[in-house]
Order: C-alpha cells, then structure tokens, then sequence
C-alpha cells in the first residue's frame, strides 16, 4: 500500500483533524525523552509516515487491521516522556498512534476502582480518587505529566514503591487491541480471581510490543489520613546503605525511602539553598503515613535504628511546608545535575535491599576505575537506585558507557534487574538475555510471535533486532 | 552552520523532551499533536537553526498558534523561558515569510499613536454598521464574517465605549484630604481606554480613594502586546519608545496598571524590544515599578472602609496576571475583604481563558474550546460574578458565558472593589 492510499484510509477512520501528515510536523516524532534528548545520534533514524490520534478502541481495531495486513508497524505513544527510549521509531513507515485522545476517567469507589482511558495524566486519577477519599498510589516522578497508558505499558514505578508496589500492582483488568485488530477484555474488579493464565499481567509492562491498551480497570486504596516525612544525615555513605535495610526490618514501612549521595546533595543545594549538609556522604530521605497517632512512634523506631549506625543527625517535617521542602530536595536530583556535567546517562537497576551497601562501593570503584564521575541517587528502600553516569564530551561518553556496563552486569551478579522502573525500552535490550537466560529469554520472544507475529507493534522495543 | 535561530537553538538547548509542557498547555489540550506545544516547538527551533526545515506558511501557523500562556514557561523543569523564545521565533519567522496583511495593517495602524486613538475614540457610532446587538444583551455579534479580524458570526464582543477613558477621568486625581501616600502614573490601556472605561475609572477611583496621587498622561501609546506577540518587534519598539517617555518622566513611584497584558509588556516585554534602543537604560530604570493595582494597594495598605456587596463571586486568573507579575494573592485578599462577598474559587482558576488577543482572532474556534473547559469551571461554582485583573480574559469569557447560557456576570476585579468603596 502507498503513502497516499495509507493516509486516505487512516484518515477516514479517525477525521482529518486526527492526523499529522505534514512532513515538517511528523518530524518532530523522532525525538526521545531524556537527559540525551538533544544529541543528534539519540534521535530516531526514521520519520514517521503518519501520527494518528484514535478516539475509540474500534478505530485503533480498524487502524491494526489495515497495518497488520500490510505490514505497517504501529507505535503506541501517550506523551512519550519514558526514559528507555520506549518509543523509539525503528522502522520505515511507521505509524505513531497517539493515545491521547482516550480520556475515559470513572471512579467507583463502592468497588475501590477507576476505570480509565491510556491517555489520561496520572495525576487526574490521583486528583479524582482523592474526591472520594481514595488513592491511587504509584507514582513515577513524571506522575504529573506522563498519562496513565504509559505508566502501565511500562509498570511504571515512583517513590512510595517501598511500601505500596509499582503499576502493575494496581491494574485488575485492560481493555487490548491486538497486532490483528482484535478486542479483548482481560480481568475484571473482583478483589480475587485465579482463573488461569494472567493475560492482564502479560500485558502490564508489555511496552506497547503485545497490544494496544486503551482502557484500564484500576484498583484503589483508602487514603491515608496523614504523613511525616524525615532525613537522615549520614557521615558514611555504607553506614546510610546498612539503615535501608534495617529500617525495612524494624516493623516500620516507610511510605517513602529515597537515598541521595554527596555529588547530590552539593549540587542540589546549589539550586534550592535549603541547607542541606554539603559535607555529609549520604541522606535518606523517608516519609511514613497513615493513622496520625502511630506515627510519632513510627519516626522514633526508624530514628533510633538510625543512631544505632552512627546518623550524624535526624530532621523530622510535621507541616505540609516542611514536608514539602524535604521533597523539593529530592524533586531537584535530577535537573540539578547539569551543573556538575553537560550530559549524562542515568538509570534505574534494582537489586535485594541488603546489598545496598556492596553496590555504592562498586559504583564509586568503577568511577575510579575509568576517570568517571558518578553520582547516585533513588529509591533505596526498594532497592532500586539511579546511578548517574556523568561525562562533558565523546570520549568521556565512551568511558561512561563502560562503568555503566560493568554496573549493570555487577547488578545482575547479585541478583538484581537492569530496570525497575523505566522499562527495557530500545535502551536496554542488549542485557536482556543476561538477565533472562536463552530459555526464559525464549519463552519471552515465543509470546511476542504469538500475538504479534508480524512485529509491527513497536517493534525494536524489548529484544532489540532479535526477532 | 549558524543563523538567526542559533541563539534561539542555544536557549532552548536544555530541552529534554520530558513533555511536562505538554500537561498544562491549553493548546496541546485540544490538539495533542506534538507541534501543537512548547516541547515541538523547540525541537522546531533546533531544525530551522540546522536548516533541516525552512520557514513556511505551515510552519508560521504551528509557532502562532500558542496562547503564550507561560504555563509551560512555569513549569519547565529544565527552566527553559519558552515564551519569550516563543515570540523571538516568531519575529524571525516573520523575517522570512510575509505576516498576513490584516495583522500587518492593524500594527502599522497602531503605530500612528494618534490616528489609532482617534480611531477608537470616534469609532463608536459607526459600530451598528458593522454589528448587531445580540439578543441577551451580552454585546456585539458580526454581521458579517469578517476572518481576517477574528469575526466569525457567533463571537460576542463588547461595544465600543461611547466616551473613552481619557474623557471620563481627569488627566490628575488627588485625595480629597489627608497626606499623598504615593504619586504613581496610571497606565490604563487599550482595552480600558476604549472598551472597558468603566474599569479603568475604578482603578483611578481606587487609587484615589487609597490616597494616593494618579497622574494619566494623554498620549500613551498602546502598550504594543499586540505587535510584540506577534513577532512584530518593529511596531512594538515604536510604541515602547513612547511610553518609556512618557513613564519615565514626572518622577513616579509606581507605574499601576488594571491590565495584566500591560503590565507583563511594560515590565518584561519592552526587555526584548528595547535591546539595542536608546530608550533601553530609561526602561532599565522603570520596569521594576510597574505593579498591578492590586498588589500596588496589598503593598500600600488599603482601606477597609467598605459597604456590603452581596454576591458570590469566583476569580480567573490571567496568564500575565499569575505568571507574568506573579499576582494571584493579592486580588483575593482585597475582594474577600469586602463585607457580604462569598468568594468560591473555581478549579484550575490560572488556566489560560484562550483569549490570548491576537490568537483568538487567528483561531477562534480553537480558543472557543480552551474557553469552554473555562466556562465549565465557573458553572461549577454557581458564581453570580467573575472578576479577573485582564479585560481582554473578561471579553472572552463574557463570550463563552452567553454563547453557553451560563447565568453568571463578568467584571474587572476593580470595578468590584470600586463597588464595595461605593465608588460605583
């Protein structure tokens, strides 16, 4: 099928005021979030040949047909702000389907559920479930404007992970256009249902690679009624890896458990002037919530598990303001880099809480061990971290590169994974089989055959040229 | 390669293509499409610096259509100022591609200080020519498309005011007693001189009221918002010239204006048009004393002595009033102090309105849709009034308001404290 007629018919399923066709306007899809956004060889090598936007599962149903039969291949996109180049366009002709349009948003609270359209922001599910006195708990730190689609496609994981689970924890049921166009409803908003495989599962962190989500059963919680939020001061950066999982250990669920080292804190503090200890190794910064009157003994038990590793000293928030202000810190990590570098990578591997320490070690040894300045920060308490991997120039970049590897592999020798939260991407695929092994990594690229057997849905994402 | 983008390219070089943009652009709202916001935009910007895309008709319509709203400026979380890069980029594309004639014509037009007042200031009568009353009384409505000036057949506009601003208050206003608290010069503009005069009194009288000294000069220039947005820094440094003059002359305290376009050209815009100016360091001098009257009378301390106004009332913020000055506080706090108001704030209050001057008249069934999520939350608040600091956010939601049915009426912030001063 030629351009023309692929528009033509693109066009009357979803309206010429639902297509870019414009070359100058499709070129602007080439691009890729991240700190890399700007270099030239991070840019997709291929323009795509329309960008729709669907306003109903049965269009997208119309729209897969047509590509499956013709071999189009077919990338999903809410605002294309993941950071494992989720959406990177690999094929010639590609069509970008944007998901923006499907902005379904009901709550239900007498069942705990929201029942939501991928292009809805996360945050309106947050702010809607707050009416009614209920959570939506992820929440990546692009919540406020990455939509809920890509949360899910990407099991997309945030700060108050430690206690309350990344995406794919919430999701009880999709709707899901196939590669061939077919609609299938998977789950429900039962609170218990074994029945068989979990296809919602399989789906939830499929990255847009199994099918096209465009609706979603999501689960909620009550709202906690009220939180503290609290930093630890540490002279010793192992001392600050030991609290994670003692504080873990203690009885306390920290609702938040983030970690920033000194590289972090001194280039943070450059933005905010909030005082923080530019002479200390390591903060961790936590926050417990619920019943108000356990949570004066809930900061005490983790204040005291603190001193027993020798803290230097203890900040406790009470007010939403102080409260605030110890997250604005943390909320700063990462555009506060650019003052200590041009560029940098930055990623999100996880591994047991209990090796924390081991891990800090091996990164600042990889730093000296190829003239590479490095700076870490993230989710300690559930053991997923952003090491950061400064570099100014190309070389600098190709050194870089290498201490990410061997971190990476080092991750993965101590059982840990290459991405808790941001996805595989096309950034990542080459650790796959690492990770994996040939025969899990088989069985993964069995079920892509089975439900895409063309590889037209974003294809590239999660296995690379394997295919 | 370099040429006139590559300074635009370096200041939007931060860009990480997060798309924070994207979730409080009220354009990329309806549109959705990545050319539609701040973050395509840059990448755009990268493109015409690399000579990948030339500049175009298709591609002057894309950096148009923008509300300059400065909330992704807001929000920006590589702290990139898109909007004042925003109207560089159009001003370079307008380098290149011819801007359309109206709006060409309409600047030119306002450059001839004094035609454009006579103008507007005699132009009443032959209104009925052009337009019609409609029906509930809300305004005008065209009586003929006329697209090239925004008129499409359901706008509602505001008529024409019969006297202007100019003729209703005198040209220097003095507390009847008492010491002068301050000497400031009142910069009404446009929209207050000839549409809303009514508003601008309110100002005067308020400021009066509060003891302070108001000096209006006569020949005041539009503000040049219009030009400058456009990308017309041409017209707008003619017209910044003359009301650099004009403020820097009689040894002010404040400059005050009712009108937030005003105020965010006076204060910031002038920046860019004056770089290389010889009015430049007279400006320099001046920018810091613009305030809007609002957070002129907070800093001051006003008068409480206020009669009861019974009526809910809701504010909308406007763009150059929230994020141009950074005023949003001050408002609340003086019409909440008026005895008998119940004030009901309205969700998302600081959205922009999709007036956006200009780009209401370029795409006006676009910011008729922005318009709508606005209306939307005034209805929910059950208000009898809307108040906001910006005519022209109020002429826009006086059109959303009646073309919708909304039983709720709009008034400058001013004339409601004016009110409760029973001054009007």
């Amino acid at each position: 099928m030629d351009r023309e007629t692929l528009i033509a018919r693109l066009t009357d399923i979803v309206g010429k005021e639902n297509i870019v066709t414009e070359p100058d306007d499709l070129l602007l899809y080439i691009f890729n979030a991240g700190p890399k956004a700007q270099q030239a060889s991070f840019h997709s090598k291929h323009v795509p040949i329309a960008a729709v936007q669907p306003g109903s599962a049965q269009e997208i149903s119309q729209i897969m047909r047509i590509a499956h039969e013709k071999g189009f291949p077919v990338i999903a996109r809410g605002q294309a702000s993941g950071l494992a180049e989720n959406t990177r366009i690999t094929k010639e002709n590609t069509i970008v389907l944007s998901t923006m349009r499907l902005t379904k948003l009901e709550i239900e609270p007498e069942t705990l559920t929201a029942t939501v359209g991928p292009g809805v922001v996360t945050v309106e599910i947050k702010k809607a479930a707050g009416k009614f006195g209920l959570l939506y708990p992820p929440d990546p730190a692009s919540f406020g404007y990455s939509t809920i689609g890509g949360n899910v496609a990407t099991d997309a994981g945030g700060l108050q992970c430690v206690k309350y689970g990344t995406t794919r924890s919430y999701v009880a049921g999709l709707e899901v256009v196939l590669a061939d166009g077919e609609i299938i409803r998977t789950g429900n908003k039962c609170i218990k249902d074994v029945a068989g495989y979990n296809l919602t599962q399989l789906f939830v962190g499929s990255e847009g690679t199994l099918g096209i989500i465009t609706e979603i059963i999501l689960k909620l919680i009550p709202l906690p009624p009220a939180k503290k939020a609290m930093m630890a001061i540490f002279n010793d950066l192992e001392a600050a890896g030991a609290a994670v999982s003692k504080v873990m250990v203690s009885g306390v669920v920290p609702s938040i458990m983030e970690f920033m080292d000194n590289t972090l804190i001194r280039a943070v503090e450059e933005v905010i002037h909030q005082g923080l200890p530019v002479d200390a190794e390591a903060i961790l910064l936590m926050e417990v919530d619920g019943d108000p009157a356990v949570l004066d003994g809930q900061v005490e038990k983790i204040s005291s598990v603190c001193k027993g590793l020798g803290v230097r000293e203890i900040r406790v928030a009470n007010t939403p303001e102080e409260i605030d202000a110890i997250w604005e810190g943390r909320r700063n990590c990462l555009p506060s880099l650019s003052r200590v570098s041009k560029s940098r990578m930055s990623g999100d591997p996880a591994a047991p809480i209990n090796r924390l320490p081991e891990e800090l070690r091996k990164l600042k040894e990889l730093g000296k061990k190829y003239n590479v300045k490095t700076a870490c920060y993230g989710h300690a308490g559930d053991g997923n971290l952003h090491p950061c991997f400064l570099y100014d120039n190309d070389e600098e970049y190709e050194r870089a590169t290498k201490v990410k590897d061997e971190f990476y592999a080092f991750m993965l020798t101590i059982g840990g994974t290459v991405t808790a939260e941001h996805g595989v991407g096309n950034e990542k695929t080459k650790y796959m089989k690492d990770q994996f092994g040939p025969v899990a990594y088989g069985i993964m690229t069995g079920i892509k055959k089975l439900l895409d057997p063309k590889n037209i849905l974003n294809p590239g994402c999660l296995f690379g040229e394997n295919l | 390669m370099s040429n006139q983008y590559t300074p635009l390219r370096e200041l939007s070089a931060k860009c990480t293509f997060c798309g924070v943009c994207h979730s409080v652009c009220p354009v990329f709202s309806k549109l959705a499409v990545e050319s539609s916001c701040a973050r395509g935009r840059l990448f755009q910007t990268r493109f015409l610096s690399d000579e990948k895309i030339r500049a175009s008709k298709h591609i002057a319509e894309t950096v148009t259509r923008c509300t300059l709203c400065q909330a992704c400026a807001a929000k920006c979380s590589a702290g990139i100022k898109t909007t004042d890069l925003f109207m560089r980029l159009r001003k370079e594309i307008y380098g290149e591609v011819p801007m359309p004639l109206a709006k060409r014509a309409a600047f030119t037009w306002m450059s001839y200080r004094a035609l454009f007042d006579a103008c507007l200031s005699y132009g009443a009568p032959f209104q009925t020519l052009l337009f019609k009353e409609k029906e509930d009384g809300a305004g005008w409505v065209s009586r003929l498309p006329i697209p090239a000036a925004g008129l499409n057949l359901r706008r509602v506009i505001p008529k024409l005011a019969s006297r202007p601003l100019r003729r209703v208050i005198p040209e220097v206003g003095k507390p009847a007693s008492g010491a002068v608290k301050a000497k400031v010069v009142f910069f009404p503009g446009c929209m207050m001189n000839y549409v809303y005069p009514a508003a601008g009194k309110a100002v005067f009288d308020i400021l009066v009221k509060n003891g302070v000294e108001v000096h209006v000069p006569k020949k005041f220039a539009c503000c040049g918002t219009p030009a400058i947005t456009s990308g017309d820094f041409g017209t707008g440094r003619i017209l910044a010239e003359i009301n650099t003059g004009l403020l820097s002359a009689g040894g002010y305290d404040a400059i005050i204006t009712g009108c937030a376009t005003c105020a965010t050209a006076l204060a910031h815009e002038y920046g860019m048009v004056l770089e290389d100016s010889k009015a430049g360091p007279a400006w320099d001098a001046l920018k810091g004393k613009v305030q809007d009257f609002t957070s002129f009378l907070c800093g001051l301390g006003y008068s409480k002595d206020f009669r009861e106004v019974k009526q809910t009332v809701t504010m909308h913020d406007p763009c150059h009033l929230v994020r141009g000055m950074k005023v949003a506080k001050q408002p609340r706090e003086i019409v909440k102090a008026i005895p008998g108001v119940t004030f009901v704030e309205m969700a998302d209050a600081d959205r922009c309105c999709g007036c956006a001057g200009t780009f209401s008249a370029h795409y006006y069934e676009l910011s008729r849709r922005i318009n709508d999520d606005k209306i939307d939350s005034i209805a929910r608040t059950k208000a009898d009034l809307t108040v906001t600091g910006c005519s022209a956010c109020r002429m826009h939601i006086d059109d959303g308001l009646s073309q919708r049915g909304v039983p709720c009426k709009t008034l400058h912030t001013a004339e409601l404290v004016a009110r409760g001063y029973g001054l009007a």
